[in-house]
């Protein structure tokens, strides 16, 4: 299957500039103890409202950018986009195909939960051209899950998975989490002993951060749950490194491991600073050196867009060159490839090494960075732990 | 000819914390007409607001006011007083105006340590003391054993004291009239040479620093040329006047008043409280009880951001226009960079003065280690006076050491005495002498040393006697004392800012207290940071602050970048407020926890 069903093949050589495409779904049918993220439960009549809010969005987004950019990849994330009827996503897949020019190779990638997805909603998704699925499995140990607020099973997991399998896609990543108040190593080492078995080619292993305003976050404030202890979350972090360099994956990026041919065109490009455009509420793009992103709250969302008809924007800032350089340290320390001197040079016509030799030298000696011989500097696995350290050191 | 003044009165209002004075003092003014009532903010004296804050008054602001009791007029002086331990001398001098005082007891509480502490001073400076019972207007009040505590501890009869209520102003008049009544007239002599009491200063933007007065004998007016006897300055009055309580230009002042002379001074600090102003021509002798007030204790202070070095001295110079009290000098540190070494009475005027500096002057500063002056004595003779520990010669050019001590007045009922005397001995006191005044209130008498009381004495002993006990002190003079230097290294470099001078039996406590705190306060950071505490190169305390091992951000989600930015904005914008010392950077609040630590 592939969107060139939809009549709507785009020439892969275009020389128009590439965007990629961000659709925020901010639904859930429960949250998650840990989810700092906008979702909420939603009636039916505002699914309905939210998808028409972003038809009209995505049209107005339109007029500005389609000629100028071809898209090279779609996310569909949120909350829980698979939660809610096929026709949902159909539909906004198929309004983005038709007000923007899609590439015919796009990485369309849909985040699904094991326990919200059958047999039917699967074919529809790959009908609609998704071609990668992203899971939240976070753990398959029932405790953990339960603790988390999760509602699905390993089980669940494994047969959403070979669903999935049964229409030939291949594009799977999985989501664990690590460092959960009473996960103990073992877990770590037995979700991943699944995902190894199942062949799963692209992981995302997060180390939990536990954020404001979530019920986790109650609950380690008032001490009934415990963090585990920062030795443990460093074991279970190389253990995962570890095992699945062993097992031929990738580190593309610190949280992020694929096979080869595996790494999600989407995610590089929040690391590699390339346009991306945010739909739906709470959704961030980064378009031309301008960060913005939609308000969080649903009415203002839902008013901005029916009645005052402008886009949703609350937020949005022009990046000054220090920022930008502030950023493409930050960013590209997070990836394998690491900070691209040269890069870095020809953008902001300035040598990072001349500028910050004594610093970069300490933490070169010191183990925490390398500098490769084609000039990129990137993060031993020693520094990769401490890189919000290295970077405030770098870039201050 | 000396004679009675008889339509003055001068007189101060004395009280525990909290026991009413300055409500009081409101409604005096209010029922006298000297303020409209709807001009009288609470507390109307208290002008400086960290002071208010801090529920204590500093700043002496004196009132006059007029009340006609039997057909006849009287000028009555209120001259309010400071509360605290740091500002002894100058409450004696503000005594020292005066003829009586309004001594305020609590009807809830009854006599309380302070109520006896301020008694006594009033006693000492000859006061005629007039007790009034305040809070009448709680359920709780319960007057008569009030006045039973007034007549059993402090001994003045106290049956005739006016139960008011400073708060609704229940028989203030009472008051008014008792103050008539019973506080003696001012004696004094216009004819005679000008003799008039300094009791403080400030400093007015028109007029320069301005001299509180009360005029003993003479008389003062524009274009009396004076002098002051103690410090042999000379000045021309440009203007005299009362305060009411805003100052009101007057033409005169005689024997018995109390007002203040401007005459171009340039700053308070050519003013010397408890100094006497007289005249040019006729020259009267200077009078009793002035002490050359000097700093007790020393400390840094420097900017936290380098650049402010200029306005942190543009801002001292401002404070020392109205605070002669403050001393300064310029200071190097190789961990602080560029600031003031300053001299302070106490530790509270430290605080007052540093955080006039945040308030007023919008800077962030940090202060260093407080210290006493040492008298050191060097092998080959010479002696030097050291504040500073950086100034401290090394430990094989050292014959002795000596550190100021105190002579210490504890006042405080019986059942604390063990508690007194434990705390006295562990500021490494001197036990001396113990009194019983009455029934239920013991005066201890200790030397200590200074260094031990400028810290934490007062909070301590106000926590070990539950603010029943009070104290005053006058420096006793120096004594031999086995101090030493003790050097904090942070990664192995010396930070200068957290040396100290301590005794040595306290040298390895307080070693151990300071290693240990910074490895609580200094983060952790990319590499592993030792903490050395040592004595002449020598290590009695350590301890590591092991390196940062994870610190990352797991997630990037749906390209929220902004996240991200706010919290590196956040912890540029910590960094930006760090101090570096050596190699390692702590966050200032850190820093000055560590400054404010126990002295235990």
């Amino acid at each position: 299957m592939s969107i060139s069903e939809f009549g709507l093949s785009i020439d892969e050589n275009s020389t128009k500039r590439s965007l990629s495409i961000y659709v925020h779904i901010p639904f859930c049918s429960s949250k998650c103890k840990y989810c700092s993220f906008v979702s909420m439960k939603a009636t039916e009549d505002d699914k309905k409202r939210y998808f028409e809010d972003l038809v009209t969005e995505i049209k107005m987004h339109a007029t500005k950018y389609r000629s100028i950019y071809t898209v090279s990849s779609i996310y569909i994330g949120g909350g829980t986009p698979s939660s809610l009827d096929y026709y949902y996503i159909r539909d906004l897949l198929s309004c983005i195909y038709k007000n923007f020019a899609v590439k015919n190779s796009a990485e369309i990638t849909i985040e699904i939960n094991p326990n919200s997805v059958d047999k039917n909603k699967i074919r529809e998704y790959i009908l609609s051209g998704v071609n990668r699925f992203s899971i939240g499995l976070q753990s398959i140990s029932q405790k953990v899950l339960k603790e988390m607020g999760r509602t699905h099973t390993a089980d669940d997991y494994q047969k959403a998975i070979a669903t999935i399998r049964d229409f030939g896609v291949r594009n799977i990543s999985t989501d664990i989490i690590i460092g959960y108040p009473g996960q103990k190593l073992q877990d770590v080492k037995d979700t991943l002993a699944l995902l190894l078995k199942l062949e799963i080619p692209h992981i995302s292993a997060y180390m939990l951060s536990v954020e404001n305003g979530t019920p986790l976050k109650k609950l380690v404030d008032n001490g009934s749950v415990g963090l585990p202890s920062e030795n443990l979350v460093i074991s279970m972090y190389n253990y995962i490194f570890n095992t699945l360099t062993e097992n031929g994956y990738n580190r593309y990026e610190f949280s992020n491991f694929a096979k080869p041919t595996f790494e999600s065109f989407h995610n590089k490009i929040y690391w590699k600073r390339k346009d991306y455009l945010g739909v739906g509420l709470a959704a961030h793009s980064y378009i031309d050196g301008t960060r913005f992103a939609n308000t969080e709250n649903i009415a203002e969302y839902a008013d901005l867009i029916e009645n005052k008809q402008t886009e949703p924007v609350s937020i949005s800032k022009n990046l000054t060159d220090e920022e930008r350089k502030e950023e493409a340290v930050m960013l590209s320390l997070r990836t394998a490839e690491g900070l691209d001197l040269n890069a870095y040079k020809d953008e902001f016509d300035e040598n990072f090494l001349a500028k910050h030799k004594a610093k970069v030298t300490k933490l070169i000696k010191e183990g925490f960075l390398i500098l490769t011989k084609d000039n990129h500097l990137i993060c031993t696995n020693k520094g990769f732990l401490v890189l919000n350290a290295i970077v405030l050191e770098l870039v201050s | 000819m000396e004679k009675k003044l008889d339509n003055i009165r001068n007189f101060s209002i004395i009280a525990h914390i909290d026991h009413g004075k300055s409500t009081l003092a409101d409604r005096l003014m209010e029922f006298t007409e000297t303020v409209a009532k709807r001009d009288s903010k609470e507390q109307l004296l208290d002008s400086m607001d960290i002071e208010r804050e801090r529920g204590i008054t500093i700043k002496l602001t004196p009132v006059t006011m007029k009340y006609t009791k039997d057909g006849k007029e009287y000028i009555l002086n209120l001259i309010d007083t400071p509360g605290h331990v740091d500002f002894t001398y100058e409450v004696s001098r503000s005594l020292a105006a005066c003829e009586g005082a309004i001594l305020i007891v609590d009807a809830t509480q009854g006599v309380q340590a302070q109520t006896l502490a301020n008694f006594y001073l009033a006693f000492e400076n000859n006061l005629e003391v007039l007790p009034v019972i305040n809070k009448m207007d709680l359920p709780s009040a319960r007057p008569d054993d009030a006045k039973a505590d007034i007549e059993r501890i402090i001994g003045i009869p106290a049956d005739e004291a006016p139960c008011i209520s400073a708060k609704t102003g229940l028989n203030i008049k009472e008051v008014l009239d008792q103050i008539v009544e019973q506080i003696p007239a001012p004696v004094g002599d216009d004819e005679a040479p000008l003799q008039a009491l300094i009791f403080d200063s400030y400093y007015d933007n028109y007029k320069g620093a301005v001299c509180l007065v009360r005029i003993k004998n003479g008389t003062v007016k524009t274009g009396t040329k004076i002098k002051m006897l103690q410090t042999g300055r000379e000045f021309e009055v440009v203007e005299v006047g009362i305060f009411k309580p805003k100052i009101e230009r007057g033409d005169i002042l005689k024997a018995g008043d109390v007002g203040y002379i401007s005459a171009s001074i340039k700053t308070v600090s050519d003013i010397k409280v408890g100094d006497t102003i007289t005249e040019i021509e006729r020259q009267a002798e200077p009078l009793p009880g002035y002490r050359e007030v000097q700093p007790v204790v020393y400390s840094g202070i420097f900017p936290i951001d380098g650049d402010k070095y200029n306005a942190l001295k543009d801002a001292l110079e401002k404070i020392k226009l109205s605070d002669a009290s403050l001393v300064y000098t310029p200071e190097t540190s190789s961990a602080l960079g560029y600031g003031f070494r300053c001299g302070f009475l106490g530790l509270l005027h430290l605080e007052i003065i540093t955080e006039r500096l945040e308030r007023h002057f919008g800077l962030d500063v940090i202060t260093t280690m407080p210290s006493v002056t040492y008298n050191v004595y060097k092998r080959n003779g010479e002696k030097l006076e050291i504040s500073n520990p950086s100034n401290m010669p090394a430990g094989d050019e050292i014959d002795y050491i000596e550190e100021p001590f105190i002579k210490a007045n504890i006042y405080s009922p019986p059942e604390y005495v063990g508690a007194i005397m434990d705390l006295g001995i562990a500021k490494r006191g001197i036990y001396k002498d113990m009194q019983y005044l009455a029934d239920n209130r013991v005066k201890l008498d200790f030397e200590l040393p200074l260094a031990e009381v400028v810290f934490d004495f007062f909070d301590k002993l106000k926590s070990t006697t539950h603010g029943y006990a009070s104290f005053d002190y006058e420096i006793s003079g120096y004594q031999k004392s086995d101090m030493v230097k003790v050097d904090m290294l942070l990664n192995s470099e010396p930070c200068d800012a957290l040396s100290m001078i301590v005794h040595r039996s306290r040298a390895y406590e307080r070693s151990r207290a300071i290693t240990e705190k910074l490895k609580e306060v200094v983060p952790r950071q990319l590499f592993e940071i030792p903490i050395q505490a040592t004595i002449g190169g020598k290590i009695i305390a350590r301890e590591t602050v092991k390196a940062l091992r994870k610190d990352v951000i797991a997630k990037c989600y749906g390209g929220d970048v902004s996240r991200k930015r706010k919290l590196l904005e956040k912890q540029k914008e910590g960094k930006k407020k760090m101090k570096r010392l050596g190699s390692v950077e702590l966050p200032s609040e850190a820093f000055l926890s560590i400054l404010k630590m126990d002295n235990e």
